[in-house]
């Protein structure tokens, strides 16, 4: 039965989002950053593949994560706003198989999106006379873990605050999450005891996303070592899971008033 | 008895100050099986709070809430309540027939065999076959209505709490809705509602709670309340030939009024209890507690 529940709240909630035409408004604005980040890529005439894939890699990777964090609290501020919740958590269903049925259904509607925008990638690079090489691709799943996680930390920060300054802090926790291998590196550098112990607290308050950043290794032409790939599922998994308990925990307690 | 409910306090908080503020103030009622409850009580009188508190969609600051027995808060329970909110909105870029299979599939699982049947049966019975395959963001209010509460009757529940069924929808629609409520009686359902349209309270239920300002000042048969409430009695009597009628206030002064008379050797032809509309009684009972 809770299994059945939760298929039936991602399925619903697939269909639901898929369906919203402001998604294709998102989507539209999202192909035309694509093909100015590529544009500006074609500009420089040397090492054109280098620029143009560095360029339409990270365009893909903002857009994306965009996307995740306005899917996530938008769903929030939805379901809750609009009171449908009410007649859903009265159903036999719990509340955190509830949240799992979203968070699947949303992460469905988001590997949907992800195949547009490698479909898109591609004829772009078709167009440009590019090679499509098999090592561009593994830095999509980069992108895609990192979504996930992130996905996450939006319902922790959508169920304890209001839409506008939960996007703004998952923007903060996102800018953080990459900022903290450099920070990692400045730490092992350090002489200050002070600043050793405070820049390892940050270091491992946040998740490091550059460890999902695989974007290099297209751009270079080789392949994400195992042990990258491994790391970055792991990291995905246990961030995304505690983040997720703690939403659940928050959702339990809450007055959906 | 099919909803119990001892007790029941819900504190809010201010959003500020967090100062608490008591909306629901030991709160006890309950509602046998088969039978039809009305939930009356002016606005912000914590009827919906109440219901909230039932539905566990709101966390009881403190109390006791039995349904079918079990605690509120067992999952298991729920397979048998149906629930219509107050004001229903849905998911916009559903039809109304994926709607009530996504409920359905919900509450009696993927593969239940007579779901599409139950579906279309419904649809009939609140008027909507013609708009089985519209998106509901095409719905009028009332509309949006009827589908909330085939919504809440998909899983044949056993009890049916309605907050407001027969709120926004015109005369038509509310006396459908009212043969959607007495049908689902007949099958068998417990029905809990609130209203503030004492006309239609009147019409479908037999049994009245009555809140104001989060306690609940009556619980039990309607005419219990409405001759509670009705305190003008008529006597009729005969002063020297001449019919006399006079009207009394009270059980008390009726009392010394007819003891006054009878010594004084009149004939007493008749007593009359006025009756009075449950919506004057209604009234009353707000004048009483405001004084
Ligand atoms: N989330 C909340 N925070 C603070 N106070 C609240 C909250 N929800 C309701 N209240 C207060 O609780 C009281 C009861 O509200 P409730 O919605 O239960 O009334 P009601 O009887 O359903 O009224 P109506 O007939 O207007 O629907 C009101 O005074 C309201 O202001
Ligand atoms: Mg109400």
């Amino acid at each position: 039965m809770s299994l059945v529940a939760i298929r039936v709240v991602a399925k619903n909630t697939y269909l639901e989002v898929i369906r919203d035409r402001v998604l294709y408004v998102l989507v539209m604005f999202a192909v035309v950053f694509l093909g100015l980040c590529f544009a500006i890529g074609q500009l420089s005439y040397d090492e054109i593949f280098r620029l143009s894939m560095s360029m339409g890699l990270a365009g893909i990777h903002i857009c994306f994560i965009g996307l995740t964090i306005f899917l996530g609290s938008a769903f929030f501020y939805r379901e809750i706003e609009s009171k449908t919740i009410y007649t859903i958590v009265v159903r036999p269903i719990s509340r955190s198989q509830y949240l799992l049925g979203k968070y699947l259904g949303l992460l469905a509607v988001l590997s949907v999106l992800l195949l547009g925008f490698i479909l898109a990638f591609t004829l772009i690079q078709l167009l440009m006379g590019l090679p499509i090489l098999a090592t561009t691709y593994s830095s999509f799943l980069g992108v895609f873990l990192e979504s996930a996680l992130l996905l996450t930390v939006t319902f922790f920060f959508s169920s304890i605050s209001k839409p506008f300054i939960a996007i703004t802090t998952t923007v903060c926790f996102f800018l953080i999450g990459h900022w903290v291998s450099s920070l990692d590196a400045l730490v092992a550098k350090s002489d200050s005891a002070v600043f050793y112990v405070a820049g390892n607290v940050i270091v491992r308050a946040f998740p490091q996303l550059e460890a999902l950043n695989w974007r290099p290794f297209a751009i270079a032409k080789v392949h994400v070592g195992l042990e990258d790939l491994s790391f970055g599922i792991y990291l995905t998994l246990a961030w995304s899971l505690l983040f997720f308990i703690l939403s659940v925990m928050i959702f339990r307690r809450k007055d959906l008033v | 008895m099919v909803l119990e409910v001892n007790n029941l306090n819900k504190n809010f908080r201010h959003p500020w100050n967090l100062q608490k503020i008591p909306v629901l103030k030991d709160v006890s009622f309950s509602v046998p099986e088969k039978s039809v409850v009305g939930f009356l009580g002016s606005n912000g009188a914590g009827k919906t709070t109440t219901i909230k508190c039932i539905l566990g969609i709101l966390h009881k600051t403190s109390g006791d809430i039995k349904i079918l027995g079990k605690d509120h808060a067992d999952i298991s329970v729920r397979k048998h309540i149906g629930y219509l909110p107050e004001r229903p909105y849905f998911y916009n870029y559903l039809t109304a027939h994926e709607f009530l299979k996504f409920y359905g599939q919900l509450s009696l699982g993927i593969d239940s065999k007579n779901l599409e049947n139950k579906i279309d049966e419904l649809l009939g019975l609140v008027g909507l076959t013609h708009a089985k395959n519209s998106m509901l963001k095409s719905f009028s209010k009332g509309m949006l209505q009827r589908i909330g509460i085939a919504q809440a009757l998909i899983h044949n529940p056993k009890l049916l709490i309605l907050d407001e069924p027969l709120s926004g929808l015109d005369p038509d629609g509310r006396s459908q809705m009212a043969a959607v409520i007495n049908n689902a009686r007949d099958q068998g359902a417990t029905i809990f509602f609130s209203s503030h349209l004492l006309d239609d309270v009147d019409r479908l239920c037999k049994d009245l709670v009555v809140i104001k300002d989060g306690q609940v000042r009556f619980c039990g048969p309607k005419e219990k309340f409405v001759s509670r409430q009705g305190r003008t009695y008529q006597l009729f009597y005969s002063d020297q030939g001449k019919e006399i009628i006079e009207s009394v206030e009270s059980l008390e002064l009726l009392q010394s009024k007819i003891d006054s008379l009878r010594k004084q050797n009149k004939l007493i032809s008749r007593v009359e209890t006025e009756r009075i509309s449950l919506e004057e009684a209604f009234r009353e009972l707000n004048r009483e507690v405001s004084l």
